[in-house]
């Protein structure tokens, strides 16, 4: 039975080969016959190549216009066919512009296509997918890897920022490694606004990937584009296409760059006689002077100790190839990326391998494999961005009479017992692995014309570990370690996904196409961790940092801990596109998405979404108007989802905590279990609203293009704690989760480019920009108050009827001055010119900032009431930028290639948390340079002036009540223009590199970051990596650096 | 057209294998239902014994919330608002909040009540799911002890029913939280007391049933017992009876109520004469403590006398030397002892001993004692005497009555500066039980019920019992056996033996004396006390229930 079926099969595949070949027979003989049919024809012969980079242009179909006649050109751009002197040849390719040729005597026609770089009728991955350019309903932004390829880019977030219009990036640092906060059409959950990052079909990590790999990304924005991801597509989708290899001569690729990095900007800090006097006046109320001789000190530069030149280097390889069965890219890459402060280097290793088979007619498989290893040294994420560890604000805060090391190389001591910064950095010895594995693997079957079928099935195993060493040292009385551990910890992650898909494509009556698409796909995850600690190694030497080497077998001071997590994830959905005669087009979509992460009522959710479009200019009414080459209409609605949330939040989890403890023998306690928030088993996915309108047109043969959108965004549902009656048991646990908040996003997104593709100088212009109005409409409770610097806080309150996450605080109205009224009220000199309240019953007054002195803060009194309280608080601004925009030029003029971006934001505030400490108002740390003028009073001690008189002047004396309360002084505006990058190369000619066998040799120099113009006085004005509920503290962060580089691409 | 057919079979092969792939994920709905790794969930708990036994943990576990039990319910709600204590501390400054418990005049928003309001109903919490849950371990765990399973569903219905008792008892009629509420419920009106206290009667009835004895729990002494059940119970009727006799009809908060002191006197007779317990001292003994040999009266309030034959109930407390929020520590040293000390190695200089001074006794409660009677000085001190407390390394020092408003310090929940100063500092308490039910109170129950009943002879017996401990404990013959009774001095015995036990408040409300004891007497300050009769019975509800509950729990009157 079983051998006849496989000779049943054996049989078919023959049958079915002969088959083929009969056809194609067939087919060759047509052609021939007509061609013969034609006897005043000769053949023309002719290469077809690329316009910039010269290389031959396989597949693209040559035709005798007005005729079936034609070609398409092999692997090395040849052609050959039939034509009279007559004929006219048309040219075409997918993304290049037509091109028509007259034949005339000519028996060799060679030609030159140019990209066209509108690419209308590019295809863009849509999600199960591709769609046209030009027939897209939905708003998509797509960025092709080409524009990335020619500039250093080290992620993808870096690849997107500003190239999107409605889509801001902000960098959570400038520290090599870390990534960006992706804010798509502003923020419509205060539980995080990441977007789904989709990499070949599956949902993956940005910061895993090589930029070289890359070949496009896209951009859903619009719940009618993003809805076919349902639950997961709530904060936009971000589809990541990457590299295949094309049939033809095989392609050896190298791209390398070196850069040098400096820190960008540097805080000026006040100079050692500067801080010796500000140390006075600290110690003003204690009776002995200082015995220093401010005159002689030196100062020493702490951002130079610690600030240093950093190399970045990246070398990238790919070589790709095949036939007309199997294509393939083998692409590996090494980035080095420049780290400024020691011990923060990060590195990125990967592997990749795309290939793609085409086994007979009907059937189609592709695989993909990596293998990527990072490697990241130093303090983790959490301690840069925790203001009271953070190294940086350590630098600013420094002794500048002391050096960071003396003659000896050991570390000096601040005589005011001031940290020195470089302990910490030099002790740190920890670095963090982690290497992911993964294959993808899919399958496309032809059923028949216009039906196929798609399976693919991804598999990932990520294995992360870390180490550390802390050995031991003895820096000061007050910092040192006296016991040396280590730390180990590994974490394995895994994670399948299988999708399957089926399309179908027609056209009905002529006119109305048709397509349709169902599938399903479904994923699992699960990761266990284990970590431990031992301590007393015997031996620093790192050969020896294992832990059986510990000497010490204490049990309670080595911990071995860990713990596992699991979570799966189903959907179906379904995709209906239709367009009448390419006009009117028609898109919709459905998604029912289930997750482990909810009840088992409320586990499943449906996200539905349709969009409209109209191409206006194939009406008759508007062909006669020659400026505009193609306008569309769009509109779409559709709800997506977030969850923001892993784990089991629907279930009531029981902990074990030390409150739930009891003794019954008044001896030992014994274990209390008991749920420590109550579960609330109907909580659901955070359900997004989105309508969008657009326009996109293009206008003198598409050399300027514009897209406009507007859309209204709105969160209901999204997930938070609410306050609940202590009757339900809350108490000293925590509230249960609901769906009880909304966030409303409405804006708008405007891209324009201008393009000129003949000629010798091309080039063209790109600038977008948006802006969001952000808007909280319910929220489960009254308001959040949040984020925190040192000892200001909170800065932020994210309340009804405002955009999330205000600044709010104080409002100052001056200064109070020398000259001011004052009274003596019992003990004190008050002074009189300001609010105050009265006794009613002693009919006493109180002043309102009771103890303020000539150099203080003057705060508003909102309310009226006189008393300075939470009631005087005010908006101090948004976080929030009003405009985001890019700006982009690209030139190329014979060799020559310039390319220049910058991008911005307008309109947004920064709560300046460096402020907290280049303005502290207690201790010995060294100050901001502004300081320096702060308003004083003279101080003598022992008939010296140890502090000079300074009331001529607007910095508000040292003081408590200005520099700890959030008030007005601490929020800045936070726009800026930074000039992201600028890059010059130089192609050399293809006759020149061509004889040595080089396809292609590119120079390019340039830089990044070169320049920024912003009022704002911190270091950096993109404030990245804080919680949506504190957005926009500037806690002082890892420096971003400016970078030179220069490098080439070689490809042969 | 065979060929293409034969096409087709081998393509659909292929789909067919696909396309069971994808039937084997969407078939199976369990693909979602994953189970939560190292954090147990509460479907998959409540399966073993020790799933019961930490569940029930969990809610006694609540009587060791910081400050709940002894300083809030005891000292601020119990003995504050009464005649019997002041807010006292440094000055009339310090702590306004509890100055203004003194005075009767707490704001609604205040964080105490929010504190008491929310532990007592998480440990309701507590006990609804070990009430829920337990039972059902009879079939997931077959080694487990089916006795024992449904001693700590009793002991849950005991804990959810002390709980509910001083849960009405402070603030009146409460919203009645029987089981888990759904997330639909969590706004509630009141309930009619009386409503409350079937719950009570009916929880504390099934727990007797059911609970041992507590020399039933050997070692375990700190369990709900048989005999705590029905003194708790005793304890209701009394207040059941109280209410109904003196507000009855005149108030609507005590609606259904009725005298039963019958059932009263009943259940605290099977406490007494169940042998389980005994007056600790009547027969003259002396124990050793920390402060030496001492008398039973001021035994049964040291450490060492934690769990004596006296405890009916008690809270269990350890000093682990757990930082504050942790600690199951008794605070009361901490708020009412003496705030300084006269230190005599160092020229007399008045030094802080770690301790608040909050809730001093007042000087008509030290009246109130007879002369002689040995349960004064074993229960506070007064400026002028010559009573010493132990400060740091052991050391024997005068107290300092400088910052004292009444002049008198309690003295009853002292710590020993082992058990308390010595090790870490005040916030990790003291490690001495709070006593929430004592024999004596049994008796004195009984004195009144029988009372109430003209059961005179009865409530003589029992009366006399709890003078004979006292006088047993001294050598001056005071206080003297009666030789008849009235309530008067019911309400007087019940004054002294309970000083500094948080239980004068809620007697002088149910006596109906509250409004004119109290506002007879100004506060040391001189600041007037004004008791709203029909308002001042019982504490304002957390002002934040009452927001949260969109208009459905409503102060009482006045508030």
């Amino acid at each position: 039975m079983k051998e006849n079926r496989l000779f049943d099969y054996f049989v078919s595949r023959q049958i079915f080969k002969r088959a083929t070949f009969i056809l194609m027979l067939c087919l060759l003989i047509t052609g021939f016959s007509s061609a013969q049919a034609q006897q005043t024809k000769r053949t023309v012969k002719g290469v077809v190549t690329d316009q910039k980079s010269s290389t031959p242009l396989p597949g693209v179909t040559v035709i005798v216009k007005g005729t079936t006649l034609g070609a398409i050109t092999d692997i090395d751009g040849n052609y050959s066919l039939a034509a009279s002197d007559k004929d006219v040849l048309e040219f075409s390719f997918i993304g290049y512009l037509k091109k028509e040729v007259k034949v005339g005597d000519q028996s060799s026609i060679s030609v030159k296509l140019a990209e066209d770089v509108v690419g209308l009728d590019e295809v863009v991955v849509t999600g199960y997918g591709v769609q046209k350019k030009s027939d897209l309903t939905g708003a998509v932004s797509s960025v092709s890897g080409e524009k990335l390829s020619s500039v250093p880019i080290m992620n993808v977030e870096q690849a997107l920022q500003g190239q999107a219009a409605g889509v801001n990036i902000i960098p959570k640092s400038g520290r090599p490694g870390e990534g960006a906060d992706i804010q798509i059409r502003g923020i419509s959950s205060i539980n995080g606004t990441a977007p789904l990052v989709i990499i070949d079909g599956v949902a993956g990590d940005m910061n895993k990937l090589n930029p070289g790999d890359i070949a496009s990304i896209e951009v859903l924005k619009d719940a009618s584009s993003a809805a076919i991801y349902g639950a997961t597509g709530g904060n936009g989708v971000v589809l990541v296409t990457t590299k295949n290899g094309k049939a033809g001569k095989m392609k050896v690729s190298v791209n390398a760059y070196r850069g040098y990095d400096n820190a960008v900007g540097k805080i000026e800090l006040m100079n050692a006689q500067e801080y010796i006097e500000l140390c006075e006046e600290v110690e003003a109320t204690k009776k002995k002077p200082l015995n220093y001789q401010p005159d002689t000190l030196k100062t020493y530069d702490w951002q130079d100790a610690v600030f240093k030149q950093a190399v970045s280097e990246n070398y990238d390889l790919s070589i790709s190839g095949g036939n007309e069965v199997s294509t393939f890219l083998f692409s590996t890459s090494l980035d080095k990326q420049g780290a400024i402060i020691k011990n923060t280097d990060y590195q990125r290793f990967t592997i990749r391998i795309n290939s793609e088979h085409k086994v007979n007619k009907w059937l189609t498989f592709d695989e993909k494999v990596t293998f990527v290893n990072t490697q990241k040294e130093g303090f983790d994420d959490w301690y840069w961005h925790n203001y009271y560890n953070n190294p940086i604000v350590n630098v600013i805060s420094a002794d500048p009479t002391t050096p960071a090391y003396d003659e000896n190389g050991k570390w000096t001591i601040s005589p005011r017992n001031v940290g020195n910064p470089l302990v910490a950095l030099d002790m740190k010895d920890k670095i963090d692995k982690s290497n992911s594995f993964e294959g993808n693997f899919g399958v496309k079957i032809n059923l028949f014309k216009g039906f196929y079928y798609q399976s693919r099935f991804n598999g990932k195993l990520q294995l992360d570990d870390y180490k550390e060493y802390q050995a031991i040292y003895w820096a000061s009385p007050t910092v040192y370690n006296t016991n040396d551990d280590l730390l180990q910890g590994m974490t394995k992650r895994m994670s399948y996904n299988f999708q399957n898909f089926i399309n179908y494509q027609t056209t009905i009556a002529q006119n109305h196409n048709i397509s349709a698409m169902v599938g399903m796909e479904a994923s699992k995850w699960w990761d266990y961790d284990i970590s431990g600690t031992r301590i007393d190694m015997a031996s620093s030497d790192p050969n020896m940092l294992y832990l059986s080497k510990s000497t010490n077998s204490t049990d309670d001071i080595q911990n071995v801990t860990g713990t596992g997590h699991i979570g799966a994830n189903a959907a179906y959905f379904g995709r209906i596109n239709y367009d009448y005669d390419g006009k009117y087009l028609l898109t919709v979509n459905v998604r029912r998405d289930g997750s482990s992460s909810f009840g088992p009522n409320n586990r499943w959710g449906n996200f539905p979404s349709f969009s409209v479009g109209w191409k206006f200019t194939e009406e008759e009414f508007m062909k006669g108007i020659p400026a505009i080459s193609t306008g569309k209409l769009r509109f779409g609605y559709g709800q997506t989802g977030a969850n923001a949330r892993t784990g089991f939040p629907y279930l009531s989890t029981v902990l074990t905590r030390e409150v739930f403890r009891y003794t019954f023998d008044g001896l030992a306690t014994q274990v209390g279990t008991a749920p420590n928030q109550i579960a609330n088993p109907s909580l659901h996915w955070e359900s997004i609203n989105m309508s969008n309108l657009g326009l996109d047109m293009t206008f003198f043969e598409n050399r300027l293009s514009l897209s406009a959108d507007l859309f209204n965004k709105v969160n209901d549902g999204m997930i938070l704690q609410k306050e609940t009656s202590a009757i339900a048991g809350t108490y000293g646990g925590e509230n249960p989760e609901v769906n009880f908040g909304s966030i409303s996003n409405k804006g708008y997104e405007i891209t324009i480019g201008a393009r000129k593709n003949d000629g010798d100088l091309t080039g063209s212009v790109d600038l977008n920009f948006s802006g969001v109005w952000n808007e909280v409409l319910t929220l489960a409770t009254d308001s959040i108050k949040f984020g925190g610097v040192h000892n200001v806080s909170p800065t932020n309150l994210t309340r009804m009827g405002a955009p999330v996450a205000q600044f709010w605080g104080y409002q100052i109205e001056g200064m109070f001055s020398a000259d001011d009224p004052t009274e003596v009220i019992g003990k004190r000199t008050v002074i009189t010119n300001q609010p105050y309240s009265i006794n009613e019953t002693t009919g006493a007054k109180t002043y309102m900032q009771l103890n303020a002195r000539p150099g203080d803060a003057k705060y508003k009194d909102v309310n009226g009431d006189g008393k300075l309280s939470d009631k005087d608080n005010v908006n101090l601004g948004s976080p929030l930028p009003k405009i985001t925009f890019g700006f982009s030029v690209n030139l190329q003029y014979k060799g020559f290639d310039f390319s220049a971006f910058f991008n911005g934001t307008y309109g947004n505030k920064i709560m300046n948390g460096s402020k907290q400490y280049l303005y502290n108002p207690v201790g010995y740390a060294n100050r901001g340079k502004a300081f320096a003028d702060r308003y004083r009073d003279e101080i003598v001690k022992d008939g010296v002036v140890v502090v000079h008189e300074n009331h001529d002047t607007d910095v508000y004396r040292l003081s408590a009540d200005t520099y700890t309360k959030m008030n007005s002084f601490f929020v800045e505006d936070g726009s800026f223009l930074r000039l992201r990058n600028i890059c010059l190369g130089y192609t050399i000619p293809g006759s020149v590199s061509q004889k040595v066998g080089i396809e292609k040799l590119r120079v390019y120099a340039g830089a990044r970051n070169l320049f920024t113009l912003t009022k704002y006085t911190g270091l950096n004005p993109e404030v990245g990596g804080n919680d949506i509920r504190s957005l926009g503290v500037d806690i002082g962060l890892y420096p971003v650096t400016s970078m030179m580089y220069f490098g080439a691409n070689l490809v042969f | 057209m065979k060929k293409v057919i034969i096409m087709k079979k081998s393509k659909m092969k292929y789909l067919s294998f696909l396309l069971l792939g994808i039937a084997s994920f969407s078939c199976t709905s369990e693909f979602l239902d994953v189970k939560p790794q190292a954090a147990e969930n509460s479907a998959a708990f409540y399966l073993t014994q020790e799933h019961a036994d930490q569940a029930i943990t969990a809610a006694y576990g609540m009587f060791n919330n910081v400050a709940t039990w002894d300083a809030n319910i005891i000292q601020r709600l119990g003995d504050i608002p009464s005649d019997d204590a002041e807010g006292g501390g440094e000055d009339i400054s310090d702590c306004p909040n509890l100055q203004d418990f003194c005075r009767l005049t707490p704001l609604t928003t205040e964080p105490i009540f929010s504190d008491v309001f929310g532990t007592l109903y998480r440990a309701v919490l507590f006990c609804n799911i070990a009430i829920d849950e337990i039972p059902g371990i009879k079939e997931t765990d077959k080694t487990a002890d089916p006795v024992l399973l449904d001693q700590r569903v009793a002991e849950a219905k005991f804990v959810r029913a002390i709980n509910n008792f001083y849960l009405t008892m402070i603030f009146g009629g409460v919203p009645l939280v029987d089981h888990v509420l759904g997330s639909d419920e969590y706004a509630q009106p009141r309930a009619e007391i009386k409503e409350i206290y079937d719950l009570i009667e009916k929880d504390l009835k099934e727990a007797i049933e059911v609970l041992p004895e507590r020399s039933g729990w050997g070692t375990e002494v700190g369990r709900a017992s048989k005999g705590a059940a029905k003194a708790l119970l005793a304890r209701m009727y009394l207040f059941e009876s109280s209410y109904a006799k003196n507000y009855g009809g005149k108030d609507d908060r005590f609606k259904g109520m009725t005298e039963r002191w019958a059932e009263s006197l009943k259940y605290s007779e099977e406490v007494i004469n169940s042998g389980e317990y005994e007056l600790i001292g009547i027969n003259g003994e002396k124990y050793n403590s920390w402060r030496g040999e001492v008398n039973g009266y001021r035994y049964i309030f040291t450490s060492d006398g934690d769990n004596s034959k006296e405890g009916v109930f008690e809270i269990q407390c350890i000093q682990e030397g757990l930082a504050y929020g942790n600690a199951r520590g008794n605070s009361l040293a901490q708020w009412g002892c003496s705030r300084y000390f006269i230190d005599t190695d160092k020229d007399n200089t008045v030094t802080t001993t770690g301790m608040w001074g909050f809730g001093v006794p007042t000087q008509g409660l030290w009246d109130a004692f007879e002369t002689g009677d040995p349960r004064r000085d074993a229960s506070m001190v007064h400026e002028g005497g010559n009573d010493l407390m132990q400060t740091s390394g052991g050391r024997w020092v005068p107290y300092s009555f400088d910052k004292c408003i009444t002049k008198i310090y309690a003295t009853k929940w002292e710590a020993s500066s082992a058990e308390f100063k010595d090790k870490g500092g005040p916030w990790h308490g003291a490690p001495q039980n709070v006593r929430l039910i004592r024999i004596s109170e049994v008796y004195l129950n009984a004195a009144e019920a029988a009372f109430m009943l003209g059961q005179t002879d009865k409530a003589l017996t029992y009366i006399n019992k709890v003078r004979e401990r006292a006088r047993m404990c001294g050598t001056t013959g005071v206080p003297a056996a009666l030789t008849s009774v009235t309530l008067a001095d019911i309400i007087r015995e019940r004054r002294v033996e309970f000083s500094s036990e948080g239980k004068r408040f809620a007697d002088i409300v149910r006596w109906g004396i509250a409004a004119d004891l109290l506002n007879a007497i100004p506060t040391v300050d001189g600041f007037p006390r004004e008791f709203v009769v029909g308002k001042h019975e019982f504490q304002p509800l957390p002002k934040r229930e009452v927001d949260l509950s969109n208009g459905k729990l409503v102060q009482y009157q006045g508030w």
